[in-house]
């Protein structure tokens, strides 16, 4: 598919918005660096971005249209648990930018959907070049994922304690 | 050998033949004998085997008498044995078609009822009017009730083709032989036959058949749904461990009759008339539309008013039908959510649920769940009340 290329200033604004890249919105040379090792793609309907379980290497930018986010529950079954719009310019796997590790949710595309897709790779190769850009992305992958860790330290307690009340009936 | 006919039949051939054998040895020899053949002495074996005895061949040597002796003893013998099989045979079988005999194998989507009562052949009687798609022949009994009152049973047309076990219905023998992993209901009733002694079951002894049976069955037939009556309303928390899903309280409610009858002008007719198959209104629960599930009962009750003019909405049955099945939906609906919290809060109030639970007339804006029934109360028509 060959989407409609968007302008290049268009481009670098959607960026200046993504949560991911906020350390960098004061300095149009790194979103210009980022926005041109960023591919544009385009998926219909129903198409599943991410995958539950599956591993992925791609971080991606809606720029158009609707995503919804599911996960499973133990028994399998799919429930939904967020719908994110393009006005929000939601980062979606950002984790796979960084290690190739299972993603934790499945995205679907709710319509016809375009995407700004950063891949593992290409961000590599955009470190090396640009350590001191680099820097500001990898702070806030990093209190993402410490924020993410407390919240776990928090739910780990919370089934303790369930389980302990439950025992003790 | 295993079979005892056979037996007797493979017996009776080599005493026949061995014996024609040395008679015709013996004879054969003699001087005016009349056994002069192999022929003869297996046409006079068979003659005096079977007690015929015509008497136109016989033996006249000493030995030869004396094996004749051995043959005619164990001839009247062999064909006792023969007789007696092939007779209880067809005895049994008959008695069996009398008595409902039941080949498990056979049994499906079949209404188990466990224990006998006094008023049995009524009860059976109101269960076919009260709901007309349960057939005689769906019906499987499991008791120890006297043969006598099983022949009563079978006597009645309409009770005709109810098929009944024999066996206390608490021994997992006797259980496992009306296949309830199969049947589409088990009701267990408070059993009232006289136990070996002779002596009618006290209220204790009574429900604990019922308990033990329902503990029995919930191994056996997990997920088939179970309703037990008993009598000593505090014994109810052992059959909600067994996952009984509807209990019945048959001394409780009588009393509860009386004393509101006391109470109250008209009301034991007003309860009478509801639960009597033979009037024309009575209590029922109905499903919901699917479209009315997350809603209000105010939007319930308006959809009755204005759609259904044979049935009466008076309330909502929450988490009804089978606690298994219920559980395991509420489980699935609980565990929808990302967050822990949430998660941990649904769990503990799956676990807190009732079921099978009545609310009348429910504030207007109760949210209907999934799993819920509408109580109704409901005109029958003409066409199944004469049906019935």
């Amino acid at each position: 598919m060959s989407p409609d290329k968007i302008a290049t200033a268009a481009k670098l604004d959607i960026l200046s918005h993504v949560g991911l890249f906020s350390g960098l919105k004061d300095i149009p040379e790194a979103l210009a660096a980022l926005s041109n090792i960023m591919k544009q793609e385009e998926f219909s309907a129903g198409k599943a971005l991410l995958t539950e379980g599956e591993v992925g290497a791609d971080f991606y930018i809606l720029i158009s249209g609707q995503v919804s986010v599911y996960k499973k529950t133990t028994e399998s079954d799919l429930y939904k648990v967020a719908i994110l719009t393009d006005k929000m310019t939601p980062g979606l796997g950002e984790a796979g930018l960084i290690e190739a590790e299972p993603r934790s949710a499945t995205i679907l595309c709710d319509n016809q959907c375009q995407f700004l897709v950063l891949n593992r790779e290409s961000f590599g190769k955009f470190c090396d070049q640009h350590p001191v850009w680099a820097i500001p992305i990898l702070k806030k992958i990093a209190v993402q994922l410490i924020t993410r860790l407390g919240q776990s330290s928090r739910d780990v307690l919370l089934l303790h304690k369930a389980l302990m009340n439950e025992i003790r009936g | 050998m295993k079979n005892p006919l056979l037996t007797a039949l493979v017996f009776i051939v080599i005493v026949w033949f061995s014996t024609s054998f040395v008679v015709y040895y013996y004879e054969a020899a003699a001087k005016d004998h009349n056994i002069g053949s192999i022929e003869d002495a297996i046409w006079w074996g068979i003659v005096t085997l079977l007690t015929v005895g015509y008497g136109d061949k016989y033996p006249v040597t000493t030995e030869g008498r004396f094996y004749a002796g051995i043959l005619m003893v164990s001839g009247v013998c062999g064909i006792a044995i023969v007789t007696a099989k092939v007779s209880s045979f067809f005895l049994e079988r008959a008695l069996r078609e009398r008595r409902g005999f039941v080949d498990s194998n056979t049994l499906k989507n079949h209404f188990v009822i466990c224990g006998w009562k006094e008023g049995m052949l009524n009860f059976l009687i109101h269960l076919l009017d009260s709901n007309p798609n349960i057939k005689d022949t769906d019906l499987v009994l499991v008791n120890a009730a006297p043969d006598n009152e099983i022949d009563k049973l079978h006597d009645i047309p309409r009770l005709k083709n109810v098929r009944v076990i024999r066996g206390d219905h608490f021994m997992e023998v006797n259980l496992r032989r009306c296949a309830p992993e199969r049947a589409v209901k088990v009701l267990i009733l408070a059993d009232a036959t006289p136990g070996p002694n002779g002596q009618k079951p006290t209220i204790t002894e009574a429900d604990a058949r019922t308990i033990m049976t329902a503990m029995a069955l919930n191994t056996m037939a997990r997920g088939v749904p179970l309703t037990a009556e008993i009598i000593d309303s505090s014994m109810d928390q052992y059959l909600r461990l067994a996952h009984v899903n509807e209990i019945i309280y048959s001394r409780e409610v009588s009393r509860l009759l009386l004393a509101s009858a006391t109470g109250g002008v008209g009301i034991a007719n007003v309860y009478h008339e509801l639960l009597s198959p033979q009037h024309s209104s009575f209590v029922g629960t109905k499903a919901i539309p699917k479209q009315f599930l997350g809603k209000k009962y105010s939007d319930l009750s308006a959809h009755f008013a204005a759609n259904i003019t044979d049935q009466t909405l008076i309330g909502i049955l929450e988490n009804a039908g089978n606690s298994h099945a219920a559980k395991d939906a509420a489980l699935k609906r609980a565990q929808q959510t990302p967050n822990v919290a949430e998660l941990v809060k649904n769990l503990q109030s799956v676990k807190a649920l009732k079921f099978n639970n009545p609310i009348f007339n429910p504030e207007k804006d109760r949210v209907i769940e999934e799993g819920a029934l509408a109580i109704v109360i409901e005109q029958r028509k003409e066409a199944d009340s004469v049906a019935g």
